[in-house]
């Protein structure tokens, strides 16, 4: 069968050529396929519109509004009066819902003496209460994990209505997977800088967890040999503040048949924390909370303002301390008689 | 003639051109008492004063300003004691403020808009985005005894943050370089007045109320070099008519057009007293 070319189709690149139309080529040839831009398609150029197609301006970049760097809350705490804390539990035991849940309190009001003046981290203040708000089309409020890596701070400036005067709060925000590694290996936590600079160390037990029969010795191990971990690395320090919570309470409270069993549990934990780290730190202290609450055994952020209050102490880091003037005696008779002429001496 | 320069900002349907059309109408009308007067008609964007104020009288909701018609409209103003000025007066879309807060940049024209000492903030007064929670929503539907609906989970993107976020944030970022140009003058202006003032509560009583997070803010978070008033402001008077063709004439409309003095369909509070004129806030920024 003869193989037959197709003629190419009557058609320029040149678009002042209008061979389609009268069949005379604008260059003049009569031998159209002479032509360098005959049977070429024509070439569209898309005309801009001035008013239409506007360059793309970069925009002037405005600080960012997501969690903080430790060299940028370095910045925060070189600033301005700051309480640095420290939030420490497994995963799913309700840390991201506690920081979440003061910033959602202070979307109605003040937290009891505490008002809201300012945050550098608002965006991820908002991604961190999505799931537990009604924009996130969810059935139950839900916390997003806390992805591995070093650790972000989370901060809100805070004012305390009485006293008129603004301090910022930093809260740290690991993965609970790290903290809980430390317990086999406690040189790891020895990365944790923030443990060695928070004001306040705060440690979850998991209200849900206590309930269990077979999760609440778990919950008693973590607590503890975290803590335990902590303090063999030479992260605590004597000046800090031990906060000691329980979360999800609504959860505890709901569930009739194990809940005086598992408050027992809690407080044989915090009875255990103190015998072993009263010495280690200024102040333990017991906190209820329930964050975000999955049903109406208790309040949306319950237990939150006392927490929030212990939390803002004035940090004991920055206290004087004090010891006590002892001159040592001279051995001579007349070193010995300056005491008494300067009024140090006995009467 | 020296220049002064005003810095109108809001989200996006806050009242901002609504404001600007009914304030052309009451300085060229003179049918109003007014701390602040018109000097001469001439204005830059004359055409576009023109067009809005139009569309205001006949009481038809003003078009949106879109992204690409950013204009700085400025007026020949006279104080009562003949001191002439002009007024610099950005009529921005409320997205470019949008996307401070979501993109964390400042389209560089509006930057230059920001540069004013005097800021009119404005906030619809019923158009509120505030944050509702999970937690509350089941409690409520469980003692109505109905069921809480939840669909497939929507991931989080910055525009679903509750309005009061969205200010405190653009508040913060005008006090952050390099936006921060010092002391500023601040008028919050409560748009849509009419609808809220049936609450019987002041302008800052009902910012109080239902912005708590920014009332906070605007306390003890704010530069206590900058000052603060709370104005409530209804420029329409009423709801005006929609353009689509199956929108009809609406009834608070045809009261509106109905008045014989347009200027007076304008009210402004500020605390318990109130009045036509508003010029007040922008007499109180210039001052």
């Amino acid at each position: 069968m003869p193989v037959v070319s197709a003629a190419p189709p009557k058609q320029c690149s040149n678009r002042d050529c209008r061979v389609a139309q009268d069949g005379r080529c604008i260059e003049g040839f009569t031998d159209l396929g002479s032509c360098s831009h005959y049977g070429k398609a024509r070439v569209i150029v898309e005309v801009t519109n001035p008013d239409v197609a506007k360059p793309s301006r970069p925009g002037i970049r405005l600080a960012g509004a997501e969690t903080l760097s430790a060299a940028a809350a370095q910045l925060i705490l070189r600033n301005q009066p700051c309480n640095v804390i420290a939030i420490v539990g497994p995963h799913d035991s309700g840390k991201t819902s506690l920081v979440g849940g003061i910033y959602d309190l202070l979307q109605h009001d003040k937290i009891g003496r505490y008002a809201f003046a300012g945050s550098s981290t608002l965006h991820s203040f908002e991604r961190a209460c999505h799931d537990s708000r009604s924009a996130s089309n969810r059935e139950d409020p839900h916390m997003e994990r806390t992805e591995r890596g070093e650790a972000t701070y989370f901060h809100l400036d805070l004012a305390h209505v009485d006293r008129e005067s603004k301090r910022a709060a930093l809260f740290a925000n690991r993965d609970g997977e790290a903290y809980m590694e430390a317990q086999t290996n406690p040189d790891l936590a020895k990365g944790f800088a923030e443990l060695r600079r928070c004001d306040t160390l705060t440690v979850l037990a998991d209200g849900d967890k206590l309930l269990d029969s077979s999760e609440r010795h778990q919950v008693y191990s973590d607590v503890c040999l975290t803590l335990r971990a902590f303090e063999e690395a030479g992260q605590t320090r004597a000046w800090q503040q031990l906060a000691v919570v329980m979360t999800k309470i609504d959860a505890v409270r709901k569930d009739e048949v194990n809940r005086d069993r598992a408050i027992l549990h809690f407080d044989r934990i915090v009875a255990d924390i103190r015998k072993e780290f009263a010495p280690h730190f200024l102040d333990i202290r017991t906190f209820q909370v329930a964050a975000s609450p999955k049903n109406d055994g208790a309040e949306r952020g319950e237990g939150m303002v006392d927490l929030l209050a212990f939390w803002m102490n004035d940090p004991a880091r920055l206290k004087h301390s004090q010891t006590p003037y002892a001159p040592e005696l001279s051995v001579r008779a007349f070193g010995r008689l300056r005491p008494n002429a300067s009024g140090d001496g006995d009467a | 003639m020296h220049e002064q320069a005003v810095v109108v900002l809001g989200l996006p349907a806050s009242g901002k051109t609504t404001y600007l059309a009914a304030l052309w109408h009451l300085l060229q009308a003179k049918k109003v008492a007014s701390k602040l007067s018109s000097a001469r008609l001439r204005a830059g964007e004359a055409e576009h004063l023109q067009e809005i104020a139009k569309r205001w009288l006949q009481a038809k909701k003003q078009e949106r300003t879109f992204h690409s018609k950013n204009r700085i409209v400025t007026m020949e103003l006279k104080t009562k004691d003949d001191t002439e000025f002009v007024l610099a007066f950005p009529d921005v879309a409320g997205e470019a403020f949008a996307q401070i807060w979501e993109a964390r940049e400042c389209d560089p024209e509006v930057f230059g808009s920001l540069q004013a000492q005097g800021v009119l903030l404005f906030i619809h007064a019923t158009e509120i985005n505030r944050p509702n929670w999970i937690a509350d929503e089941a409690k409520l539907s469980k003692l109505m005894g109905v069921n809480r609906k939840a669909g497939e989970p929507v991931a989080w993107e910055a525009r679903f943050a509750p309005t009061q976020v969205q200010l405190v944030d653009l508040l913060g970022c005008l006090q952050e370089p390099p936006l921060n140009i010092g002391p500023r003058r601040l008028a919050i202006a409560l748009s849509a007045w009419d609808l809220a003032e049936g609450d019987g509560k002041t302008p800052e009583k009902y910012l109080e109320m239902y912005l708590p997070l920014l009332h906070q803010y605007l306390k003890h978070g704010l530069n206590p070099s900058w000052s603060v008033k709370v104005y409530g402001i209804s420029a329409q008077g009423a709801e005006y008519d929609s353009d689509g063709k199956d929108d009809k004439p609406t009834e608070s409309a045809k009261r509106m057009r109905d008045k014989d003095v347009p200027s007076e369909r304008i009210k402004v509070v500020v605390g318990e007293t109130a009045s036509n004129d508003l010029t007040e806030p922008l007499f109180w920024l210039l001052e």
